[in-house]
């Protein structure tokens, strides 16, 4: 199947099978397509997507609509510029469709649990004998050998078990809060630099691989210097709530509207004689609690208390410009409204809008983190309705006649429509 | 000391230079260089990258060589020393550009240019040379000279405000945007050298993250490009659907309540008469409920052990999970299998533990090596490698361009 463009793209030399759902397959998947990857997402009319059909998915003015597994917003916002096919994986023909599809393919990314795809018959020890220089990576919980590599996992799951979580929450009291399950995205960044490392492998040396990344590796990787300094120190990993041991103020702090913060971080004790001026306390600037670090260290409840009572008077926006125009380090915390309408966002070209073709009108999406100058991003291709590329692909990759196309259709192989809708 | 593996390494072949200072670039650099790349970390005659400055030190005494963060972050690297404001510093790195694949950097936006080393000169040297930047906002827009940290980013990607208690927004904590910036910024590179390959041409890659941030919001900003209404399943405070909840030793419990796990749920609790309580089985519709929600759930937790709560859990199979400390991750006997961590003696530091690339490809082993001493390559690299003569090295030292 020829992609010809007019724009070379990164990676457009790369043919990806993707059978993903959720959100770490789809991450990987999805930086490789936005990349240029030619990325086939492969589900099942029998098992699509749990996010089609999931209900909790966000739809267009919350109206789920008639074909709901073709409007659900994380699809459309996770898997553009892919193409889709639906496969039956239990039944011997799709076995056969996907190994023939590996036959011809680059890469195989996969995000199911240990043991899925042997068990379908197409795991890497089949994949290989079938195209020798495959690069297949499977993106389990934990690894594919070991104690526990079997089981389910979910990302605060990981959080918890991966040293991550440790480094969170308010020693003065932990309580109930919430998890934002960041080993999920995080796995999907992993496996997409992963994959194309092998590629570069491969170039050179003309050989495949299986990659076998563990998420739960991938989280603990993100506090990789706590194991370090506990080997150096041997002291554990403790939550901080939002101070640092070597800089104050450091924190969080009320504007002038409900529930409406800014962060402010002061690195220097010039930055500290700037501060006070701007908050129109000159005399604290060398006011023995806090001329030096160690000092406002050890009087960080006193300080935050006159922080907050300056930045009540301002909105986030307000209290942050005034700090950044003298080089203090300050944070609106933005709501996703403020991110929408963010000006800097908004110059940058950050959020793209586009529409799901005959199912939902343009919205605004979340763009691309990296940008390359030679290569500008753009949403070649909207994210995929269930099985719309089904005969594109096996007609144009395997030559597959209609007649062959309609009889997988009959035998529920192939579809567009989840056998549960 | 493992044994390297008989696969040649992935990334073997392939040329870094290093210009990149505190987590996020370092990270990236490092993850290049135990997969086989030459990474070559050009730091500040004199201090270096400002990251050795930060504790904890090995010996509780600051020193440079000992700094656990920048001794985690910079393993499998060499270091020059270069001052690349100087001419004499620009003509020996553009020297350096000549055999050079990739440059990783970190400096605020315009600064490399500021130097006479901006892009468009690097192509010219070298035209397939991929440079790869990485920095709080992205090299353009209002915000990319503002100045940022761990906690700012966190909230200017929309992250803490929905994040941590009602009267407390959270950051996560240490380093973790970064790293996040690190991987993401790993994937441009090496797809920007694959154009490279295909092309003849490089390019500079621009990471911002921030905008990596942005990717790390679950369905939060779908739901409101639809609905324009911030969700309160996403609010700050407490979570009826990913919720961190305290067991009665104390320790903490991180749960995974999605509607299909919530009946299985209830029976753990005792109280399989509310599987289908349209109050509790929808998360939509717990999020209306949530002191009723506590008052079932919080007190059956704070009755029992974490221990007795996570077997309970699996019998049950719920998603549960015991927030586990520094020392308990690091035995680990899943992680000891895959041998994720490496313990490595470092000259001046000691033995110190080590991450691992958090993944395996195909057989190929990576062997941890230790963090470069300030400098310690200026030799190789300078006489032996661009044939720099001793004393005019001596020189450059004196001028403080080396």
């Amino acid at each position: 199947m020829s992609l010809k463009q007019k724009q070379q793209l990164c990676l457009q030399d790369i043919r990806v099978l993707a059978p993903v759902q959720f959100w770490a397959g789809p991450t990987a998947a999805g930086m490789l397509a936005d990349m240029g990857a030619e990325v086939i997402k492969v589900e099942s009319i029998n098992r699509p997507d749990p996010l089609r059909m999931a209900g909790r998915g966000a739809y267009p003015e919350g109206e789920r609509g008639e074909h709901f597994w073709n409007r659900s917003g994380m699809v459309i916002e996770r898997n553009r510029n892919e193409y889709d096919l639906t496969l039956d994986l239990t039944k011997e023909k799709g076995k056969e469709i996907f190994k023939r599809l590996a036959a011809v393919s680059d890469v195989v990314l996969e995000n199911f649990t240990v043991g899925v795809m042997d068990r379908l018959g197409i795991g890497y020890s089949v994949l290989k004998e079938i195209n020798p220089s495959i690069i297949m990576i499977g993106m389990s919980p934990r690894g594919t050998t070991g104690p526990y590599s079997e089981g389910i996992s979910y990302g605060p799951i990981l959080e918890a078990e991966s040293g991550q979580a440790a480094i969170t929450g308010d020693p003065q009291r932990m309580r109930l809060f919430r998890s934002l399950a960041l080993p999920d995205p995080l796995g999907g960044f992993a496996a997409a630099g992963a994959v194309l490392a092998a590629v570069y492998h491969r170039k050179k040396t003309g050989k495949g691989m299986f990659i076998d990344l563990s998420q739960a590796e991938v989280a603990s990787s993100v506090v990789g210097e706590t194991f370090l300094e506990y080997s150096m120190t041997g002291e554990t990993a403790q939550p901080r709530g939002n101070r640092n041991p070597m800089k104050a103020p450091h924190g969080c702090y009320p504007c002038r509207d409900r529930d409406r913060w800014v962060t402010v971080v002061v690195e220097s004790d010039e930055e500290w004689g700037k501060l006070c001026e701007i908050i129109g306390q000159p005399q604290l600037a060398n006011d023995p609690r806090f001329v030096d670090t160690a000092s406002r260290l050890k009087h960080q409840d006193e300080l935050d208390e006159i922080i907050a009572v300056w930045t009540r008077q301002y909105t986030p926006a307000e209290a942050a410009a005034k700090l950044q125009g003298q080089g203090i380090t300050a944070g609106p915390l933005f709501s996703v409204g403020d991110l929408f309408s963010d000006p800097h966002l908004e110059q940058r070209k950050f959020w793209q809008t586009y529409e799901q073709p005959g199912e939902v009108g343009p919205y605004p999406y979340k763009g691309t983190p990296v940008r390359f100058s030679k290569v500008p991003f753009s949403v070649r291709l909207p994210a995929p309705r269930l099985g719309e590329h089904n005969a594109k692909i096996l007609h144009e990759m395997l030559g597959m006649s209609p007649a062959e196309i309609e009889a997988l259709e009959r035998d529920g192989i192939i579809g567009d429509t989840p056998v549960q809708a | 000391m493992e044994q390297s593996s008989k696969m040649e390494a992935p990334l073997s072949g392939l040329r870094v230079l290093d210009l990149s200072q505190h987590v996020a670039g370092p990270f990236c650099a490092r993850l290049m260089g135990l997969l086989g790349a030459e990474v070559i970390k050009v730091e500040k005659p004199g201090e270096g990258d400002l990251t050795r400055r930060e504790g904890p030190f090995a010996g509780e005494v600051p020193h440079p060589e000992k700094s656990g963060l920048f001794l985690g972050l910079n393993t499998n690297k060499k270091s020059i020393t270069l001052n690349l404001k100087t001419p004499a510093g620009a003509r020996i790195f553009k020297k350096l550009l000549a055999e050079t694949d990739m440059v990783v950097e970190s400096f605020e936006p315009g600064t490399l240019p500021s130097w006479g080393l901006g892009y468009e000169v690097m192509e010219k040297i070298s035209p397939s040379l991929v440079l790869t930047s990485i920095t709080n906002f992205g090299q353009t827009g209002p915000y990319r000279h503002y100045k940022a940290s761990e906690m700012t980013l966190w909230a200017m990607g929309g992250q803490m405000q929905i994040h941590g208690e009602d009267d407390l927004p959270l950051h996560i904590g240490r380093h973790v945007v970064a790293y996040t910036g690190g991987y993401v910024a790993y994937i441009g590179a090496l797809a920007a050298l694959n154009y490279a390959q295909l092309t003849g041409q490089g390019q500079q890659v621009d990471v911002s993250l921030q905008e990596c941030l942005l990717w790390c919001h679950a369905q939060l900003l779908v739901e409101y490009a639809y609905t324009r209404k911030e969700t309160p399943l996403y609010s700050r405070g407490r979570s009826v659907q990913s919720p961190v909840i305290t067991a009665g030793d104390g320790r903490l419990l991180f749960l995974v309540l999605v509607a299909h796990k919530w009946p299985q749920f209830t029976q753990l609790l005792g109280v399989p008469e509310l599987a289908k309580d349209p109050r509790f089985l929808l998360e939509e519709e717990r999020v209306k409920h949530v002191e009723e929600f506590e008052e079932t759930v919080l007190p059956f937790m704070l009755q029992h052990t974490s221990d007795e709560l996570a077997k309970m859990a699996e019998e049950k199979g719920v998603p549960l999970a015991v927030l586990k400390n520094t020392d308990e991750v690091l035995s680990n006997p899943q992680y000891k299998h895959r041998e994720f961590f490496q313990e490595v003696e470092h000259p001046l530091a000691g033995k110190l533990i080590y991450t691992t690339p958090p993944y395996k490809m195909g057989d190929y082993k990576p062997v941890v090596s230790s963090a470069p001493l300030l400098g310690e390559h200026n030799e190789e690299i300078y006489c032996r490698r661009l044939g720099i003569d001793r004393k005019d090295l001596a020189n450059y030292y004196h001028d403080g361009v080396i």
